[in-house]
C-alpha cells in the first residue's frame, strides 16, 4: 500500500476533528445572536439560522481506468468512452455552530446520483455490426460526510454577497454494473470456456475522501426587502447560488479490492440556509 | 364530514369505478306496459352466475381489472352460458316469457318485427324460462353475439340452436358495445309484451390495433430486446409478447416487415387401403396422384384413423377441384397464414404461428385440424375486411399463448421488452440460446381482456455481447461480488466514516443543549 493512502484518512479525518474542536468553542449560528457593530442595522429581522440545503449537478467521469490492477487496458473507456456524464446530488448541512466574524460551520451529509450507459459491444460483429441492443450501464451513488466552514463575514458584515467555503471528509460510494438482464455477474472461465471460479456479482462499494472548495453568490443583494418577505414567510434566510470544485477520490481507503470510482469535477448548484 | 381534496381525488375513480359496475351488472327497473296485464311484474332475483356450456361447472370470472362483467371473445369462444334467476309477480297464465337483446329497446314491437329499422333478436328458445316464481333461465352467450354488429334485419326467429365460432366474430368496430337483454312476457299474440325486464351487458370481442414492431430487434447476450411503436386507443391495458424458436441460425441482423400470406395445404391419405392413387412413386409422367411417394413419411393419424401428410406445393394439388381431391385420396386443408420476414442481411426468416390474418375469417373444412371441429372459424375476422397482408384492422389475435407467449407487460403507452426465455410446443420453458434464431411478435390487449391482431413480425438471433462488467473483469478488474462483500477489509473504515460523522453531531448537539440550558 502506499503512503498516500496512509496519510489520506488523516487527512480527510482532519475537518472533521477540527469540526468537533470548533463545534466545542463556538457560538450557536443564530442570525439574530451575533455581536458587532456592522449587524446590528440588518440583522434583526432574520429568522434563526441553522441549516443549509443544497442541490447541485456537473459532469463525472469516474476515474475507473486509474485502478493500478487495470494497467492500460481501460475498460471504462473502452466501453463508455469520453462522453461527458453528469451526476446530480443533495446535500444538507447542519450549521452548528457560528465562528464570530468569520462564519458558520457544521456537518453535512450529501448523496448523489450518476449513471454511465452504452449499448455493449457484441463478441463476434454480426454482419459487420459491433454493438448490440443490450445496453451496459454502470451507476454510481456517491455519498459523503463532510465538515463544512462556509466563510459568510463577507456577505453578513461588507454587505459583499459572496461566500467561499471549504468542505472535507470521507465519502462511500455504491456502485452496480448491469446489463439488460439486470445486474451484471462475470463468471471467470478457461480458454476453453469451462468456468474455474465463482460468479462475481458486479456490485459493491468504495471508500475515500472528499475535499471540495466552493464560492457561493447570496442572492439576497438583489432585492433585500424581498428576501427579507421570503424570510419571514418561509425561514429561507438566504439563497444562493454556488460553482464548487470537488475532489472526490474514492480509490479504495482501506480497502484492498475496490473500483476506483471517484472524480475531479466542478460542480454548479443553488442552496437555501434556514 | 368534509373530504379533503386529496381524498376526494382518490375516491373519485373508486366511486366512478362502482358506478360502471352498477350500471354494467345491475339490472334496470322491471317495466310493467300499457295495455298489458298490470299485475305482471318481473325482476332479476340474485346474482347471473356464468357456467361453461355444460350448465353447472362454475366458470370464473376475470380479473377485477379487466372489466369481468363484459363479454370477451375468450367467453364467447368458451360457449360459456349466463344464468338468470327471475322473480315474477302476478304470475301470468297465457304469457311466455321470452329473451330478445338488441342495442335497441326490445320491448318496441318494431324492434322485434321485420322490415322495421333497429331491430332485437331472440337469445333463449321459448321455454329456457319456466312459467313460474321463481323461474331459471340459461342464455348461451353466442346466442346473445351472433348479431352484435350486424346490420341486416330479419333474426327474429325463435332460437333454436347454439351458434358456432363464427359467432365470435361478428364485432366490427373497437371497444364495448353496449346490449340489453329483454325479459319480457308475450302475450299468445307473440307481440304485445305484458312486462320487461332489462339488463344491460356489455359485448367486447375484438382486440386493440396491432403495434408495429420496430426493426431490426435488438441482440442480446441470451436476450432480445424488442420495441414496438402502439396505437393511440385508451383500452389498451397492455402488451403480450410471442416468440417462437426456429433452431440454429446463421442468419443476419434484423428483419424488415413482409407481407402475410396465406395458403392452404393438401393432404393425402397414406397406408393401407389406398386406391385412388395407383401411379404412386411413378413421378416421371408429372401426375398430380405422384405426391403419394411421399407416403413414406407419414406419421400422424387424423381423425378417421388413415395416416395424411402434407403435400409439397410443387405437386400441383393445389389448382385441383375438390372432387379431383377426394379422387385421389386427398382433401383440401384449412387455410394456413405465413408471414415473411427479409433479413437486413440476407435471407429471410418466416413463421405461421406467429401470424394473424387480416382479412375475411376463414371455415374450417378440413378433419386435418386436429383440435378444430369441422365448420368452426379458425382465423380472426377484421374489420377491414382488407386483403391478406392488407391494412390492418381490429380483431382478435388466435396465436396460442400458452405455446408461444413469453411475457406481457402492462401499461397504455408501454413500447419495450426485453425477451429472456421462450416456450416450447412440449410446454415447456428454456432461456434463450445464442445461436438460435427466434421469430417475435407482439399484440395489445385491452381491458376485456381481448388479444389484439399481432404485429408485424421480425426475427433475431441473440449472440454473446461483452458489457461493462465482463471488461473491467477480463481487464484484471478485482472489485465486485456484491454492496458487502468488502465488509471484512472495508466496514470498519465505511462504518468509522458515519460513526465520526454522528459522534461529531452529537458532540454539537450536547454542546447546543447545554448553552441553551445555561
Amino acid at each position: 500500500m502506499s503512503r498516500s493512502r496512509h496519510v489520506a484518512p488523516l487527512l480527510a479525518a482532519l475537518p472533521i476533528i477540527t469540526l468537533a474542536s470548533l463545534l466545542t468553542r463556538a457560538r450557536p449560528a443564530l442570525a439574530d445572536d451575533e455581536s458587532g457593530v456592522l449587524h446590528a442595522r440588518h440583522k434583526s429581522y432574520e429568522s434563526p439560522q441553522n441549516f443549509a440545503f443544497e442541490v447541485r449537478f456537473g459532469p463525472y467521469h469516474p476515474r475507473v481506468d486509474t485502478a493500478p490492477e487495470l494497467g492500460n487496458t481501460g475498460p471504462y473507456q473502452a466501453i463508455f468512452g469520453d462522453g461527458m456524464r453528469w451526476q446530480i446530488a443533495a446535500e444538507f448541512d447542519w450549521q452548528a455552530g457560528r465562528i464570530p466574524h468569520l462564519g458558520t460551520i457544521g456537518p453535512g451529509f450529501s448523496v448523489g446520483y450518476t449513471s454511465s450507459s452504452a449499448y455493449a459491444p457484441l463478441v463476434t460483429p454480426v454482419n459487420g455490426s459491433t454493438l448490440s441492443g443490450e445496453t451496459t450501464t454502470l451507476m454510481i451513488i456517491p455519498m459523503y460526510a463532510v465538515a463544512v466552514i462556509r466563510i459568510d463575514v463577507l456577505s453578513r458584515e461588507l454587505h459583499v454577497p459572496f461566500v467561499p467555503y471549504v468542505k472535507g471528509g470521507l465519502g462511500v460510494g455504491l456502485w452496480q454494473a448491469s446489463n439488460s438482464g439486470g445486474t451484471s455477474s462475470y463468471t471467470p472461465k478457461s480458454a476453453s470456456g469451462a468456468a474455474t471460479g465463482a460468479p462475481v456479482k458486479g456490485e459493491g462499494h468504495t471508500v475515500g475522501t472528499n475535499l471540495a472548495v466552493g464560492l457561493a453568490l447570496d442572492l439576497n443583494f438583489l432585492d433585500r426587502r424581498t428576501s427579507q418577505g421570503f424570510d419571514n414567510t418561509t425561514g429561507i434566510n438566504h439563497t444562493f447560488l454556488f460553482g464548487e470544485l470537488q475532489d472526490y477520490n474514492l480509490n479504495g481507503l482501506f480497502q484492498t479490492n475496490a473500483m476506483y470510482i471517484g472524480n475531479v469535477n466542478w460542480t454548479v448548484g443553488l442552496g437555501f440556509e434556514f | 364530514m368534509k373530504l379533503s381534496r386529496t381524498t376526494a381525488r382518490w375516491l373519485a375513480p373508486l366511486v366512478g369505478v362502482g358506478l360502471g359496475a352498477l350500471t354494467v351488472a345491475c339490472p334496470r327497473p322491471a317495466l310493467a306496459l300499457d295495455g298489458g296485464s298490470s299485475s305482471l311484474g318481473l325482476s332479476l332475483s340474485g346474482a347471473v352466475y356464468r357456467y361453461y356450456p355444460d350448465g353447472h361447472t362454475a366458470y370464473n370470472f376475470r380479473a377485477a381489472n379487466l372489466n369481468p362483467q363484459d363479454i370477451n371473445f375468450q367467453d364467447c369462444s368458451d360457449d360459456i352460458i349466463l344464468q338468470f334467476s327471475l322473480s315474477v309477480t302476478g304470475l301470468p297464465t297465457t304469457d311466455t316469457l321470452e329473451v330478445w337483446a338488441g342495442s335497441t329497446d326490445c320491448s318496441q314491437t318494431t324492434a322485434r318485427q321485420t322490415g322495421s329499422g333497429p331491430y332485437c333478436w331472440q337469445v333463449a328458445p321459448r321455454g329456457a324460462f319456466a312459467n313460474a316464481n321463481p323461474t331459471t333461465g340459461q342464455i348461451h352467450v353466442r346466442n346473445l353475439t351472433q348479431y352484435v354488429d350486424d346490420t341486416t334485419v330479419g333474426h327474429f326467429a325463435p332460437v333454436t340452436s347454439v351458434p358456432g365460432p363464427a359467432a365470435c366474430h361478428t364485432q366490427t368496430t373497437s371497444g364495448a358495445v353496449a346490449l340489453s337483454l329483454y325479459f319480457m312476457f308475450i302475450r299468445n299474440d307473440g307481440i304485445t309484451a305484458d312486462a320487461v325486464l332489462s339488463y344491460g351487458q356489455n359485448i367486447d370481442m375484438v382486440g386493440p390495433l396491432p403495434p408495429t414492431l420496430n426493426l431490426p430487434i435488438g441482440i442480446g447476450d441470451g436476450l432480445l430486446l424488442i420495441n414496438w411503436t402502439t396505437q393511440i386507443d385508451s383500452t389498451i391495458q397492455g402488451f403480450q409478447i410471442y416468440a417462437q424458436d426456429q433452431g440454429p441460425s446463421g442468419l443476419g441482423l434484423g428483419a424488415e416487415a413482409g407481407a402475410a400470406i396465406q395458403t392452404t395445404p393438401i393432404y393425402c391419405r397414406s397406408g393401407a387401403g389406398v386406391t385412388t392413387c395407383p401411379d404412386a412413386g411413378n413421378t416421371a409422367d408429372g401426375a398430380v396422384a405422384d405426391a403419394k411417394v411421399v407416403d413414406a413419411q407419414c406419421t400422424t393419424t387424423y381423425p378417421d384413423g388413415a395416416s395424411y401428410v402434407e403435400m409439397p406445393d410443387a405437386a400441383g394439388y393445389a389448382s385441383m377441384t375438390d372432387a379431383e381431391l377426394a379422387a385421389s385420396g386427398c382433401e383440401r386443408g384449412s387455410p394456413v397464414n405465413t408471414i415473411t420476414t427479409q433479413q437486413l442481411g440476407g435471407g429471410t426468416c418466416s413463421s405461421n404461428v406467429l401470424v394473424d390474418l387480416f382479412s375475411t375469417s376463414v371455415t374450417n373444412t378440413s378433419t386435418f385440424d386436429s383440435g378444430v371441429a369441422d365448420g368452426a372459424t379458425t382465423i380472426a375476422t377484421a374489420t377491414d375486411g382488407g386483403a391478406v397482408g392488407g391494412s390492418v384492422g381490429v380483431g382478435i389475435s388466435e396465436i396460442d399463448a400458452s405455446a408461444y407467449g413469453v411475457g406481457n407487460v402492462g401499461g397504455n403507452t408501454t413500447s419495450s421488452y426485453t425477451i429472456t426465455s421462450v416456450r416450447y410446443p412440449d410446454g415447456g420453458t428454456g432461456p434463450l440460446i445464442n445461436g438460435h434464431q427466434y421469430a417475435v411478435a407482439v399484440a395489445a390487449y385491452d381491458d376485456d381482456g381481448n388479444v389484439g391482431i399481432v404485429s408485424n413480425l421480425g426475427c433475431q438471433t441473440p449472440a454473446p455481447v461483452t458489457d461493462f462488467w465482463d471488461k473491467y473483469k477480463e481487464d484484471g478488474g478485482l472489485a465486485g461480488g456484491g454492496f458487502c462483500a468488502l465488509e471484512a477489509p472495508g466496514a470498519p473504515v465505511a462504518g468509522s466514516v458515519f460513526g465520526i460523522g454522528a459522534g461529531t453531531a452529537l458532540v454539537a448537539y450536547g454542546r447546543r443543549r447545554r448553552r441553551r440550558n445555561s
